[in-house]
């Protein structure tokens, strides 16, 4: 058996299994503070001396989900209203990521449930990218279907993206700085003249390997016919 | 004799009118399946979105103590849908189809409640210019036939999941 910790976001049940929680707490009692690592793009929170990333599951996951909905009209999670949530009685769940903390903010916390293996399914490979990093399984009950969040996977999801916005920000201040030294004009001139060179540099290496195989072949060949 | 009863049966096919309001030179496009692909019609079967797929991937569903994902054909081939509307869901059919992958593996795919059955043979021709879809591994062949366009498909996990050029 597996106990899986069930929480609402909007009008979305999703699960985590529960010996990742380590507490859960009203959303009131964190305070957000920004801090200026690489990563600042998620806030940090600040709980009993310890900074971590807050993930607003409400912000992120409602406004994905709404978006969803629209795109397919009516589905299994719109047949009612989405219930609305007092900001005041949102929680917080801490949850421990290979030795770290991270801080989920959730809607409402719903109950525990104990499940069997054959409960829980792989989420098809249709899915990629950030859809499968975030809910790599799912668990079926009678009535619903009911994703699991892998919170290794936010975070693994949220370096990726910072590393990737940290390379077309480089990109964007060597472009920058270049515009400052040259015109426009001789940028282009510049531009071109690295990139004929990287693909002169490109074609000659599959030249040399394309040639390495057809002497080899004809070594192989004048053997053969030396026997 | 034969020892296969089944064998001298005429082999029979779905055929169903995309869910797109445009037309190919005034012609509609359908989507054509074997029956054997085919292992279930499901009508206002909930569907549970996932968040941050891509567009042509609307969620999961629950069939036979499965989630499968389930794709909208039209947004994967890049074609124009139908805006989605409180009506749309009960206008539409999902099926449960076979993917050509190794194992028992299945998907789910929005289709028109206007689906078909026929028997083949059918009359139909290949399509001589196919320039209104872009190339698509997933896209087996195109044809004509009587009512419009018909378009066969390879349905595998990768082909599905892969969205081509110009989407």
């Amino acid at each position: 058996m597996k106990e899986l910790l069930l929480f609402q976001v909007g009008n979305r049940q999703f699960g985590l299994d529960l010996p990742l929680v380590r507490s859960i707490h009203g959303a009131s009692a964190f305070f957000e503070k920004q801090v200026n690592d690489g990563d600042s793009r998620v806030p940090m929170v600040r709980f009993q001396f310890e900074d971590m990333p807050l993930y607003d599951l409400s912000a992120i996951l409602g406004e994905d989900l709404c978006r969803q909905e629209m795109k397919m009209g009516s589905s299994a999670t719109s047949q009612t209203q989405p219930p609305s949530y007092d900001p005041e009685n949102k929680k917080v769940m801490l949850v421990s990521v290979q030795g770290s903390l991270v801080a989920l903010k959730v809607d409402r916390i719903e109950r525990v449930v104990s499940v069997t293996s054959d409960q829980i399914e792989a989420i098809s490979p249709v899915f990629k990218g950030t859809a499968l990093d975030w809910f790599p399984r799912v668990l079926k009950q009678e009535k619903q279907l009911i994703l699991l969040l892998n919170p290794d996977g936010i975070r693994w999801d949220a370096a990726k993206k910072s590393e990737a916005d940290a390379l077309s920000d480089e990109f964007r201040e060597l472009e920058n700085a270049l515009t400052r030294m040259m015109r426009e004009e001789e940028m282009a001139k510049f531009v071109l003249h690295v990139s004929s060179k990287i693909l002169e540099k490109m074609v000659a290496r599959r030249i040399g390997k394309v040639e390495k195989t057809l002497r080899k072949r004809l070594a192989e060949e004048e053997g053969t016919h030396d026997k | 004799m034969t020892n296969n009863p089944g064998a001298s049966l005429p082999q029979k096919i779905l055929i169903s009118p995309a869910l797109t309001p445009t037309k190919i030179s005034g012609r509609q496009v359908h989507f054509l399946f074997s029956i054997r692909q085919v292992e279930d019609i499901l009508k206002e079967t909930p569907v549970y979105p996932v968040p941050f797929s891509p567009p042509h991937v609307e969620g999961i569903a629950k069939w036979r103590n499965h989630a499968l994902p389930v794709i909208s054909l039209e947004k994967r081939l890049g074609l124009d849908i139908r805006s989605p509307d409180a009506e749309f869901q009960k206008s539409t059919r999902l099926i449960a189809v076979r993917a050509l992958d190794p194992g028992e593996k299945y998907i789910m795919l929005r289709v028109s409640d206007a689906i078909r059955m026929f028997s083949l043979p059918i009359s139909y021709t290949p399509a001589p210019s196919v320039g209104w879809l872009s190339e698509d591994s997933l896209v087996k062949g195109v044809y004509e036939w009587d009512e419009g366009y018909l378009l066969v498909l390879q349905l595998k996990t990768e082909e599905v999941r892969e969205v081509g050029s110009g989407k």
